[in-house]
């Protein structure tokens, strides 16, 4: 039986694969990666993740065009599935489920309290 | 630096990664190197890229690892398996190997270690590059002598005019063993006045004290050594101290003991120059009057760090021509500089230029060790090819199921390898037990470097060279058979090997007997100088200084006491030892001398018992006499002398001794026949003595052979204590004394003695293998042979013949190449023997002998087998 369910890395890995569209490369995601949360993620751990997340049948890949600066290799580009979309908007309805369960008066006092 | 990833990095990766990813991680991390080196620098890309390729240490990324291991690593396996199974099948064969390549190796280690030493002298000192001694050459009749005593105005001379292109210049005298004392503690040690920047310049360790020590002139450094003698556990700074019971100084500093691999080794105490000035009225008056003829000093400079030594050394040449007299001027005095680095190797001379020195043994040895190991190395070669004929059908095997000749070139080199890392160790262990016998017979402190990195370095890299060297033809070799013929059994060994394993028998030999013929030559060499005529007794002598203030005026008190105690037959005074001449004089005339010739006499002083007390022999006319008056001006002279001048009968004549105005006559009374009194190589000095007081420096005792020496010295020790209770009685036997000029000689008799003991070791275990295995491989045919009635002897006869034939051959080769070798040899030495052809000949028969002795071993075991054995086995 596949895991379907998403760990927080892996959602993002997940997200960005659809903001990259066409430049989804595991050079290019571990550097959006990088410029969106500061943090530094090796190109190991980005492909390793999409690894994982290609075998739960979340994203797809195929070998793109070789480019002169990457020694005229070519790069594997990932695209989303269906089932990686679902799994993304299922995701993002749960937790703006929990959010709208959130207390809002627990919200005011938290201005209050400053 | 080129911009390219770090290409170690870039293998680590591809030798791990998964085939079918390699293309795509490839390119990214490529791009993200020319990214990162766009942002940032070179460097923290290739950090980076590290960084990403550590990164890509995940499960999904790595190729199969198993299968990757049983492809190359089990071939190796297989490879070392077979190996050692085939070590262990011929037992005999192995051995014979792995302790020929032992030695061969251990032998080569040894004299590794010995020439590293010796090369590496001098680097104790941190400026050794820098540091020279001024020298000079002189021109004495056609000759040119080179020395070191110089004049001491040359000092101020050189500051002033050149001063530029040293950094450091001081004065030194030479060393001496003069008695220090510390309240009662009296002892003689080695040292040496030199000037107060000796220490900044030989960069000695001060472990107590500045480097400013010695700029006081009353103060004075001591070794460690020297002071762990005298002032125990408590701390000498600020002690005072006597040299030579006259001289009080204070102890202002200790430095570490210099080391064995130093010219300075054995130093024990420095004061400084102007001490010595200061307190020798000689040395006073020298420096005072500017004084340029009297050449008694030694100078030690210090270039500056931008001059060149070779540049310095010629600029300087004329400095001393320049200020002397006309007289000295045609001695052509020319200075150079002697670089601290060329002392210990290189220090002789021969007519001005630089040659032999110790530097022509450490090339010898260095030729000796590769040698040795060269000859291991070719029994290995030549026991592998003659195992070829039982590897063959394994080699037919492999090639038939897919082997290609890359692999079995690897398998025998993977084998040769084995050999050599079990000869290593085994060599390992030999060095770790002969090492004190060997550092006892070249006098060095040296020790196997485990702890260092660098040995080990070498050591592999010593290993991976023996191991092509000795696996490399065996590998070619075997690796070349062709399987068909190997399987159908139609395969011989091809005429090439065989032919290449004479030759290399035909080496082994050459070299073994060379080597022999050598140690003999250089053995009979030292014998033949040992026994040459000394031309006095010098047994049952000893010598002892008295150059000490405290002895003048007690030589004829100790010697009526110890001559009416029966301690002693005779005892004399003399300027030089027995063993020396420390003075030489050219202002020498005589009725008939050509006017052109410069006399270059040894001089001694001497009182009139001196040669009752040698037991010189006379020639001619009568020896000195304490009862003529005139013998003060009365001189005798050794033959050399007599024929240099070129009389016949020289008693009466007069020879006029001094220059101008101070000449003095003297009157010959005597011719003694010439005494053995420098180096035992070379050629007599011409030798005047005189009567004299003054000047004297040692005495001379001449012990009562019908009392055991010990009981004597005992008396005499008690006499000079009584008599001059402030200095300790040190002596030495004469004979001893001369003994120690043979030493560096004798060293080499010893060493070449084992190193050619070992070489024909290794060559005759070589044969011996060899000889097993010709023996086996005509089993059949010595069994047919039987069968058809061969005699034993028939057969042995047979199968030494091979071997005699190739040492006959080698033997041939080796005779020229000795005799010319040694004969440049022996051209160094004034006194030496002439080669005797029957060394040659007792070499030859030996070798022969050996050979013989060898091979009879198998060709005897095979030739009285049953012929039934060897025939029915098929």
């Amino acid at each position: 039986m596949k895991e379907t369910r998403l760990g927080d890395f892996e959602e993002v890995i997940l997200l960005l694969v659809g903001i990259l569209g066409e430049e989804a490369y595991a050079f290019k995601i571990a550097a959006e990666f990088e410029s969106q949360t500061g943090r530094v993620a090796s190109i190991g751990s980005v492909h390793s993740t999409m690894e994982r997340l290609s075998t739960k049948g979340f994203l797809i890949s195929e070998m793109g065009q070789p480019s002169t600066n990457r020694g005229g290799r070519r790069k594997r580009i990932y695209t989303i599935t269906a089932s990686g979309k679902l799994v993304l908007q299922n995701s993002k309805e749960f937790k703006l489920s929990l959010w709208e369960q959130y207390p809002s008066l627990s919200f005011a006092q938290l201005i209050f309290s400053q | 630096m080129k911009t390219v990833p770090p290409r170690l990095a870039k293998w680590i990766l591809t030798s791990f990664l998964r085939g079918d990813l390699a293309e795509e991680v490839l390119g990214d991390l490529e791009e993200k190197f020319y990214e990162t080196f766009e942002r940032k620098t070179l460097r923290s890309a290739k950090l980076n890229y590290w960084f990403q390729v550590i990164n890509y240490l995940r499960p999904f990324a790595f190729r199969n690892l198993i299968s990757f291991n049983l492809i190359s690593s089990g071939m190796y396996r297989n490879y070392l398996k077979i190996g050692y199974r085939n070590l262990l099948r011929n037992k005999g064969y192995s051995s014979i190997n792995i302790i020929g390549l032992a030695v061969g190796m251990a032998v080569a280690m040894l004299i590794g270690l010995w020439v590293q030493d010796e090369l590496s002298f001098g680097q104790y000192h941190k400026n050794h590059d820098r540091i020279a001694q001024v020298m000079e050459h002189q021109h004495l009749n056609g000759n040119v002598s080179t020395q070191p005593a110089l004049p001491l105005p040359l000092k101020e001379e050189l500051v002033s005019k050149y001063g530029e292109d040293f950094e450091s210049i001081i004065l030194s005298f030479w060393r001496q063993s003069l008695i220090v004392s510390h309240d009662d503690i009296k002892l003689t040690a080695e040292g040496n006045f030199m000037g107060s920047d000796v220490i900044d310049m030989f960069s000695m360790r001060m472990l107590k004290g500045s480097n400013d020590a010695l700029s006081e002139p009353g103060s004075i450094v001591i070794a460690e050594s020297l002071s762990n003698v005298i002032f125990k556990d408590s701390d000498p700074i600020g002690k005072f101290m006597k040299i030579d019971n006259e001289l009080s100084v204070m102890v202002t500093g200790v430095y570490e003991d210099i080391p064995k691999n130093s010219d300075l080794h054995g130093l024990s105490w420095i004061a400084p120059w102007k001490l010595w000035e200061t307190s020798q009225a000689w040395v006073r008056n020298s420096a005072s009057t500017s004084d340029w003829n009297d050449n008694s000093y030694q100078l030690y400079v210090m270039i500056a760090d931008y001059a060149d030594m070779k540049a310095v050394s010629k600029r300087i040449k004329q400095a001393k021509f320049n200020n002397i007299n006309q007289r000295q001027q045609a001695q052509n005095p020319e200075l150079f500089l002697h670089p601290m680095n060329d002392w210990h190797l290189r220090s002789s001379w021969e007519n001005g230029v630089q040659k032999g020195g110790l530097f022509q043994f450490v090339v010898l040895f260095g030729i000796i060790g590769v040698l040795v190991l060269v000859l291991g190395c070719i029994n290995f070669m030549n026991l592998s090819t003659a195992q070829s004929e039982r590897r063959s059908k394994e080699v037919g095997i492999r090639k038939a199921i897919g082997s290609v000749r890359g692999q079995l070139i690897n398998q025998f080199l993977t084998e040769s390898f084995l050999v050599v890392m079990l000869s290593f160790a085994v060599a390992i262990f030999m060095i770790a037990f002969v090492m004190p016998i060997f550092n006892n017979l070249v006098d060095k402190d040296l020790s196997v470097p485990f702890t260092e990195g660098y040995f080990w370095v070498i050591s592999l890299g010593f290993i991976l060279m023996t191991a092509l060297l000795a696996g490399s033809y065996p590998a070619l070799y075997l690796s070349s058979f062709r399987p068909i013929a190997v399987l159908k059994g139609t395969f011989k060994a091809a005429g090439s090997a065989l032919v290449f394993r004479k030759v290399l028998v035909v080496f082994q030999f050459v070299a073994s007997i060379s080597l022999i013929i050598g140690t003999i030559i250089v053995r009979q060499q030292i014998q033949h100088t040992k026994d040459r005529p000394m031309g006095y007794e010098v047994d049952g002598t000893i010598m002892t200084w008295s150059n000490s203030a405290g002895f003048k005026g007690k030589f004829d008190l100790i010697r009526n006491e110890l001559k009416s105690a029966d301690a002693i037959v005779e005892m004399s005074e003399s300027s030089s030892p027995l063993t020396m001449i420390f003075t030489r004089v050219n202002s020498l005339s005589w009725e008939g001398k050509h006017p052109d010739y410069t006399p270059n006499f040894g001089r001694v002083a001497v009182t009139p018992s001196y040669g009752k007390t040698v037991g010189w022999e006379i020639a001619r006319g009568r020896d000195f006499s304490s009862s003529f008056a005139s013998d003060s001006s009365s001189l005798i002279i050794n033959q050399k002398a007599a024929e240099e001048m070129g009389m016949i009968d020289p008693i009466g004549k007069v020879i006029k001794w001094g220059s101008d105005e101070q000449t003095r006559a003297f009157q010959v009374i005597g011719v003694i026949k010439n005494m053995l009194v420098e180096s035992p190589f070379d050629e007599i000095s011409p030798m005047i003595f005189t009567m004299s007081k003054s000047d004297m420096n040692c005495m001379t005792l001449k012990l009562n052979p019908n009392n055991s020496s010990s009981a004597s010295l005992a008396i005499i020790q008690d006499v000079f204590k009584k008599h001059i209770p402030s200095i300790p009685f040190d002596y030495t036997f004469t004979d001893q004394a001369h003994g120690k000029k043979f030493a560096a000689e004798e060293k080499i008799g010893k060493l070449s003695g084992v190193f050619a003991a070992l070489a024909i070791l290794i060559s005759c275990l070589g044969i011996f293998g060899m000889a097993s295995f010709v023996a086996e491989q005509r089993t059949k045919e010595i069994g047919v042979r039987k069968v058809l009635g061969s005699s034993v002897f028939d057969i042995w006869k047979m199968i030494v013949n091979d071997f005699v034939i190739l040492v006959g051959l080698s033997f041939l080769i080796a005779m020229p190449i000795a005799f010319f070798t040694l004969s440049g040899w022996l051209e160094g030495f004034e006194y030496r023997i002439d080669i005797h052809w029957l060394v040659f000949v007792i070499v030859g028969l030996g070798a022969l002998l050996i050979t013989m002795l060898t091979v009879s071993y198998h060709a005897l075991s095979s030739a009285l087998s049953n012929p039934l054995n060897s025939l029915r086995s098929e």
